[in-house]
């Protein structure tokens, strides 16, 4: 797919669904220093919202696919 | 024909607490003082897999089968394995489904489980379903084995269904998943002696569970087993209930609203009638949950430690309250309220949301977005209404009867254009 995040160098928006989000915290868990829970809200919160580190992209695509509502998006930041 | 027949509750959850309000059923599948209830008689083919299991040991397992449930995944699923196999599944009755009128005529049932059986082999991990006759086979055996599975809701006997099922099990693992499982062993070991590249490796569950040497749990060598029991179930299921619903409100709505009729082969339109359906009506009669303590909802509902609940999302997802004066009815135009999944509670909530949710519902970032994919019931849908789908005006809908669940057996049409 075109939008994978694997692309190196290639630069993602890290965006919330949250309509979707249940505050979880799967991806605070999986990828920390991206994610984290406002506990009031119940709500996941994005602290880079923009990331193109391949090394941390990993991750942040870790937690994408391991949220369990699919709350979280991968937007390539030249379509955003 | 009535699509929104009464809810009745199974005998099943007879003596549970029963739990239909919305802001209730949303507190419990969120919190963390509740784990999962259901199968418990079915626990004999879905212990110990991610669908019974909870905190870190459930995250860990989500995270390895994060690469079963990518984008890309969803992706080729959708394209790689789904619209070939609708494509082949079409010219087959457009060469060999006309009646004696000259018009093709098809149950949708099977039909639904035909198109979808590539995928439900590609996520499992199971190869050689390459002929008719092995085709015919995997997909008879997977179909039993639906049944067993939810047993809970069986109106049958029981002990018998569970009899059944295991016997089921037992051919689908020495026909078609231990040679599967056991390619896979072969080829996961090039890969530990550095003679395969980790991207050669397929992408399916039974590679990720030898990968991570759970195809063989010391004590528990079944555990692999009830882990394909799940993914080979539930990569169907919610399509194969939820769809011939889509096509009665579509159907009763394209009579009073007859303007609509053209938009049944556009995805936007359809998608909303699928969201509106799977929130009309959930795969499984109810969803048990078991409070780990004594727990006070914030309505005062209190639930005592120990204490097995019955979720009811029937009546919770025709709450007028939550989904407005008409939420009983189907409407295609309907927003959802902010913070709410279009289709209500139906896949669940919390930890345990249907990780199959977005097969069934497409991934999309925005509305616009075509890199997303559409879902396998719309993908379905829109070929079914191209091909001119009607209901057979001859012949009517049989409910499933020997289950409690809200669900057809047999669902003929007519494809008129085809």
């Amino acid at each position: 797919m075109s939008s994978s995040p694997s692309t190196p160098r290639k630069a993602f928006r890290v965006v919330i669904d949250e309509n979707m989000c249940q505050g979880i915290g799967y991806c605070e868990r999986t990828c920390p220093s991206v994610f984290t829970v406002d506990k009031e809200r119940l709500m996941a919160v994005v602290k880079i919202p923009i990331v193109d580190d391949p090394t941390l992209l990993e991750q942040v695509e870790l937690a994408e696919q391991t949220c369990p509502t699919r709350a979280i998006a991968l937007i390539p930041v030249d379509e955003s | 024909m009535n699509a929104r027949t009464e809810f009745v509750a199974p005998p099943y959850v007879a003596n549970m607490q029963r739990v239909d309000s919305y802001a209730d059923i949303d507190e419990i599948l969120r919190s963390e003082d509740f784990m999962q209830g259901s199968h418990r008689e079915s626990g004999v083919f879905f212990n110990g897999s991610l669908l019974l299991i909870e905190g870190h040991e459930h995250m860990q397992r989500r995270q390895l089968f994060s690469s079963l449930v990518s984008r890309t995944a969803m992706h080729y699923y959708e394209t790689g394995a789904l619209v070939p196999v609708i494509d082949k599944v079409m010219q087959e009755l457009r060469d060999e489904g006309r009646g004696k009128d000259g018009l093709v005529h098809v149950d949708l049932i099977p039909l639904i489980r035909s198109m979808l059986y590539r995928i439900t082999a590609l996520v499992t991990g199971v190869d050689n379903v390459d002929t008719p006759q092995k085709t015919e086979r995997f997909r008879d055996l997977v179909d039993k084995l639906g049944v067993a599975v939810t047993v809970e809701w069986s109106t049958g006997d029981h002990e018998q269904v569970i009899r059944d099922g295991l016997e089921i099990r037992r051919q689908l693992i020495e026909e078609f998943l231990l040679p599967s499982l056991e390619r896979r062993r072969g080829l996961v070991s090039q890969f530990k002696e550095g003679k395969m590249a980790k991207d050669a490796l397929p992408t399916d569950l039974l590679t990720m569970l030898t990968l991570h040497g759970d195809d063989k749990r010391p004590g528990d060598e079944d555990y692999v087993w009830r882990e394909c029991a799940l993914f080979l179930v539930a990569s169907t299921q919610t399509t194969t209930h939820t769809l011939p619903h889509v096509i009665v409100h579509l159907t009763d709505w394209c009579k009073s609203h007859p303007e609509d009729a053209p938009k049944r082969t556009d995805a936007t339109f359809l998608r909303i009638a699928a969201m509106e359906s799977l929130r009309l009506h959930q795969p499984a009669p109810t969803l048990l949950r078991i409070a780990l303590k004594d727990v006070t909802l914030a309505s005062g509902r209190k639930i005592a430690k120990d204490e097995r609940v019955a979720l009811f999302f029937v009546p919770a997802n025709r709450e007028t309250a939550v989904f407005g004066p008409d939420a009983a009815e189907f409407n295609p135009y309907r927003v959802a309220p902010p913070r709410l999944s279009p289709w209500g509670l139906t896949f669940g909530g919390g930890v345990h949301t249907c990780i199959g949710r977005p097969l069934v519902t497409g991934m999309f970032n925005r509305p616009d977005d075509k890199s997303g994919t559409e879902g396998t019931m719309i993908r379905i849908l829109r070929t079914l209404y191209e091909a001119g789908a009607v209901m057979d005006p001859t012949k009517p809908p049989k409910r499933v009867a020997a289950s409690y669940h809200d669900a057809y057996e047999s669902f003929p049409l007519v494809l008129r254009s085809l």
